[in-house]
């Protein structure tokens, strides 16, 4: 780890261009995902001959290896392609326009299943979705690497590191020019985290190819973190929205459930299957009435507990509905809390509709339009309960 | 006071600054006779002095966490309401020549029944009638290690001496005085055992005293007393009111009494549940039956409905046919702003404010209300 | 390398909840770590509005608000986390009933005082609200160190060290239920715990004393202090 830290040093004082020394020397291949680093797109395949007495075993079998792969994924392909044109003459359609949701359609219909799980279902689905992707050789017949970062074990995450930390170090050069010249760096500019968060480990190492473990992610998220805090940021939005992702939007939320009219004219809105822990309520909200409730036919006496009274109340408070409307709700399952949790959530999906959009974000941001998820924690093997562990003995 | 209570209820922060809360006092009204009060007294406290309250209620009367209330705000106050007011009215037009009209005051748990009749209670009390107040039904009947005897004079009957005797003494203290002043006196002689007997003419109070003290003869005491009240009651010589609080619990299934030989009886088989039904029959005048049926009272047995053809079943209907019933109903806007105004008065209900909340949480219950305030 | 080193040494410490596979996992949240904690309480969304900082929150999905949690004036936080801290095999019914007769006791004992006394200063100055006297006593009961073993040389020595206001709190919170478990079999929960509470709000009392003595016990090991740092 020390060479390869005094290796870099060494590289970064001396100001090499450590890309164009590889593009030049090296024969790279198009496959796989080496290209990560390269600035230059237009790089001139050049196949070198192979020279057999500098081959070692191992190199002749890893170069077996990847030879072998490259054919088989050109086969499957060749295979898909065809299977492509298949497929459309089977179905009648124009093979030329056969999209892959058009296959994904042909065989839900060829190939009917009544497996659960979606993944086990039988699909269609180019080689490279498919087969997961492989690095090509990493080395050359010599065994020299193409790779600059080859020796860390992992040369694309820690290129991405590295471009990440030349680029904070250039941003900073940038902002001392600018302070030298009594310019502060421009406010409007300024790159803002809102709306958008960082790829997820997994988009990470689909990205690069290489197993990540959860310390390196850290690192990495903190990394561009701080790039993106810069004041001067903005100079490198491209390399930083590589590594972005858009925020799921709320829209589901924002849109509201159909109202409907009762033969006398009145609104109301309902709203089925309220989940809350094993616990499911209908409920139905009238619009203009007189803070009448009825759930399974009784008042708010059917529930004793303050607790539970509470949260029916929390909604209705929230938004001061609560002598505005009329609420009928049909409970089962579960028990007090989920019973009165179900309800709450019910409530609040249905005043929606009567209520501004204002109010709607208010709600949202209180918590009351999200379905809780949480259920009861299994127990594990090992351990007493959920988290309680077995009593520690010395011997 | 609406104005105030305008402004600190839908006050921005801005308001709240200039106008600092002013603590709302509850509308009272000072006739402390139950006699005077009318219409314009309704949904206003009128307070009980404490003599009063120890001579009526200290044996029993008043719901025990309202009488811890009234140990905190050092005042016993009852709120004016419909369903009481319309007894008392009925009270006083009465027409005590013929039999003795019954009432029955029936509601939700915690609708303010008791209390009702507590009001009720004071009327009578001061208008000078006896009062023949059975507290609390199910103290009768509840499992508690009584002793339960076989009565010797009445067949098939169970006796319990010691609650009898306890019941005998709420009695006197209630009326005590009363007696005296009336003088009232047995009309025939009543005997005991061998060696006991009790004349002609004794006071009714040496009679409860001789019942309190001889434990063993207390239901039959009790039994005798009803009988001499009535006959005084339609001899003009004295009006009677007859208040029994949970009544429903005459007509339970069953009780947790058992006698010597392990056998549990049934409350129609208690000699003292008998007194009090025949207590509730039309058989005298020149005075009123009060009647509460209350789901409690049914000791988790009928928790489906609190009307009182549920509570009491067909036999008791028919006992008590025919009779007014009256409902208590929650509290009126009205009525619960004031007992909020009340409670914020006395320093017990330290947040102002939410009022709407407590309204729903609540369902305007007066006894929920209170449970629901003695920890805000 | 060095320069990442460099300048991920004082970068943003983000609180991670890695969403490992829920059998085996230290740390698990049915919710992914962007969800936001929801905002109840209607002050502090006018709060919001108002300075526009809910432009932030625009895109953040927030989680459930939870069971016990209202935008009502009665409900505490503060008063929330007590109920939790004395909760027993999840029984937070009798919890927050037991807390409830508590402060009914409260104000009974405060109330018999404010009506006894005559002196209109002093009559002022008396607390009756429960909650107001809760977050007093605790605010009184917050110790400023805490122990903890240190390693040197083959022996443990007991080193003060500064705490946070979250840790604090949660000390103040379980000395209070601690106390109450101790108390004798014949008084009631909320009897007792009334006065405890009554008393640390004037600064007296057991649980203030257990805070004092934690103190002393810090001050005395004032000369280990720096074992903290190697």
């Amino acid at each position: 780890m020390m060479s390869i830290t005094r290796l870099f040093a060494s590289l970064v004082t001396k100001k090499l261009n450590i890309l164009k020394l590889t593009s030049n020397y090296v024969p790279r291949c198009t496959y796989g995902l080496n290209n990560v680093g390269s600035n230059d797109p237009g790089i001139e395949i050049e196949e070198k001959k192979i020279v057999e007495e500098k081959t070692s075993l191992a190199m002749r079998a890893y170069l077996q290896r990847a030879t072998l792969y490259n054919n088989f994924m050109e086969q499957q392909t060749h295979e898909f392609q065809v299977g492509k044109r298949h497929l459309a003459n089977m179905m009648g359609v124009d093979p030329e326009t056969f999209t892959q949701k058009d296959i994904n359609e042909a065989i839900e219909y060829l190939f009917p299943s009544g497996l659960y799980d979606p993944k086990a279902r039988p699909f269609m689905k180019p080689p490279s979705e498919v087969f997961p992707p492989k690095k090509d050789a990493e080395f050359d017949e010599s065994g020299r690497p193409f790779h600059v970062f080859f020796y860390t074990g992992k040369p694309n995450f820690y290129l991405i590191l590295h471009n990440i930390a030349t680029k904070l170090s250039e941003l900073n050069k940038f902002e001392d020019s600018l302070r030298k010249n009594n310019i502060l760096p421009d406010d409007n500019k300024k790159l803002s985290s809102i709306g958008s968060q960082w790829l997820s480990k997994e988009d990470v190492e689909k990205l690069t190819v290489e197993k990540l473990s959860d310390y390196e992610y850290k690192h990495f998220t903190i990394a561009i973190e701080r790039l993106l805090k810069h004041p001067c940021s903005y100079k490198y939005v491209e390399f930083i929205a590589q590594y972005q992702k858009p925020m799921i939007t709320t829209k589901a939320i924002m849109e509201s459930s159909p109202v409907e009219y009762t033969k006398d004219g009145k609104a109301y809105v309902t709203v089925k299957d309220c989940p809350r822990k094993s616990a499911r309520a209908d409920v139905t909200v009238f619009y203009p009435g007189t803070g009448k409730l009825s759930i399974n036919g009784k008042g708010i006496e059917f529930f004793d507990d303050i607790q539970a009274r509470e949260q029916i109340l929390f909604p209705l408070l929230f938004t001061d509905m609560v002598e505005k409307v009329d609420i009928e709700a049909t409970v089962r399952g579960g028990g007090i809390s989920g019973k009165a949790g179900a309800i709450r959530f019910g409530i609040s999906w249905s005043l929606r509709s009567f209520v501004e959009p204002e109010t709607v974000e208010r709600m949202r941001i209180a918590g009351l339009l999200q379905k809780d998820y949480r259920r009861r924690e299994r127990k594990k093997p090992g351990q007493a309960r959920a988290r309680r562990k077995f009593t520690w003995k010395k011997r | 006071m609406k104005a105030y209570r305008r402004v600190c209820n839908y006050a921005t922060a801005a308001v709240k600054q200039e106008a600092q809360y002013q603590i709302p006092t509850a509308s009272r009204t000072d006739k402390k006779n139950p006699a005077d009060h009318d219409s314009h007294d309704l949904s206003k406290f009128y307070t009980i002095d404490a003599k009063t309250v120890s001579s009526i209620f200290y044996t029993g009367g008043l719901p025990k966490p309202f009488v811890e209330q009234t140990t905190v705000f050092a005042e016993t106050a009852l709120m004016v309401r419909n369903p009481a007011l319309e007894i008392i009215h009925s009270l006083k037009s009465a027409d005590y020549h013929k039999p003795a009209r019954r009432y029955l005051l029936y509601g939700q748990t915690g609708s303010g029944k008791s209390l009702s009749l507590a009001h009720i209670l004071h009327y009578a009390y001061s208008s000078k009638f006896i009062l023949y107040h059975i507290p609390y039904v199910p103290i009768w009947l509840k499992y508690g290690r009584k002793e339960v005897n076989w009565s010797p004079t009445k067949n098939g009957l169970a006796d319990v001496p010691l609650i009898a005797a306890q019941w005998l003494k709420h009695f006197k203290h209630q009326n005590g005085a009363l007696l005296d002043e009336l003088n009232l006196t047995t009309s025939q002689d009543y005997i005991w055992s061998i060696r006991e007997t009790t004349p002609k003419g004794t006071t009714l109070n040496e009679f409860i005293s001789h019942g309190i003290n001889r434990a063993k003869f207390a239901c039959d005491c009790m039994d005798y007393l009803l009988n001499e009240l009535k006959a005084h009651c339609s001899n003009n010589k004295c009006k009677m009111l007859v208040a029994i609080d949970g009544f429903n619990a005459f007509f339970n299934e069953k009780t947790d009494l058992k006698t010597e030989d392990r056998v549990k009886v049934t409350p129609q088989q208690v000699s003292m549940v008998q007194t009090g039904l025949s207590a509730v029959l039309s058989d005298w005048n020149n005075g009123a039956i009060v009647m509460v049926t209350s789901p409690r009272a049914a000791l988790n047995t009928r928790r489906e409905s609190h009307l009182p053809i549920y509570l009491i079943g067909r036999q008791g209907f028919e006992h008590i046919d025919p009779f007014i019933p009256v409902l208590v109903p929650e509290l009126s806007t009205i009525e619960f702003n004031n007992m909020l105004d009340y409670y914020e008065e006395k320093r017990w209900l330290q947040k102002p404010g939410g009022r709407k909340e407590l309204e729903f949480l609540t369902s305007k219950l007066p006894a929920d209300l209170m449970l629901r305030c003695a920890s805000l | 390398m060095a320069l990442l080193v460099k300048y991920s040494k004082f970068g943003s410490c983000i609180k991670h909840l890695f969403q490992m596979s829920p059998q085996f996992a230290a740390k698990y949240s049915v919710y992914p770590p962007h969800f936001g904690e929801p905002i109840y309480k209607k002050q502090e969304l006018d709060k919001l509005l108002e300075t526009g900082g809910i432009e932030n929150f625009k895109l953040i999905p927030f989680k459930a608000a939870k069971s016990n949690e209202t935008c009502s004036i009665f409900h505490d936080p503060v008063v929330s986390k007590f109920i939790n801290y004395m909760l027993i095999k999840g029984q937070k019914k009798l919890a927050r009933q037991v807390l409830e007769k508590t402060f009914e006791q409260i104000k009974k004992i405060q109330l018999a005082k404010y009506n006894k006394e005559t002196d209109p200063e002093k009559k002022s100055s008396i607390i009756v609200d429960p909650v107001v006297i809760l977050k007093k006593a605790i605010t009184n009961c917050k110790p400023l160190l805490k122990l903890t073993p240190v390693k040197r040389g083959g022996s443990y020595y007991q080193v003060p060290v500064p705490i946070t206001d979250k840790e604090s709190t949660f000390y103040a919170m379980r000395w209070f239920v601690h106390c109450g478990r101790e108390k004798d079999k014949s008084v009631s929960f909320a009897d007792f715990m009334a006065n405890e509470f009554i008393q640390a709000s004037n600064n007296n009392g057991r649980v203030v004393k257990k805070k004092l003595d934690l103190h002393k016990q810090c001050e005395s090991n004032r000369a280990y202090a720096h074992y903290r740092w190697s």
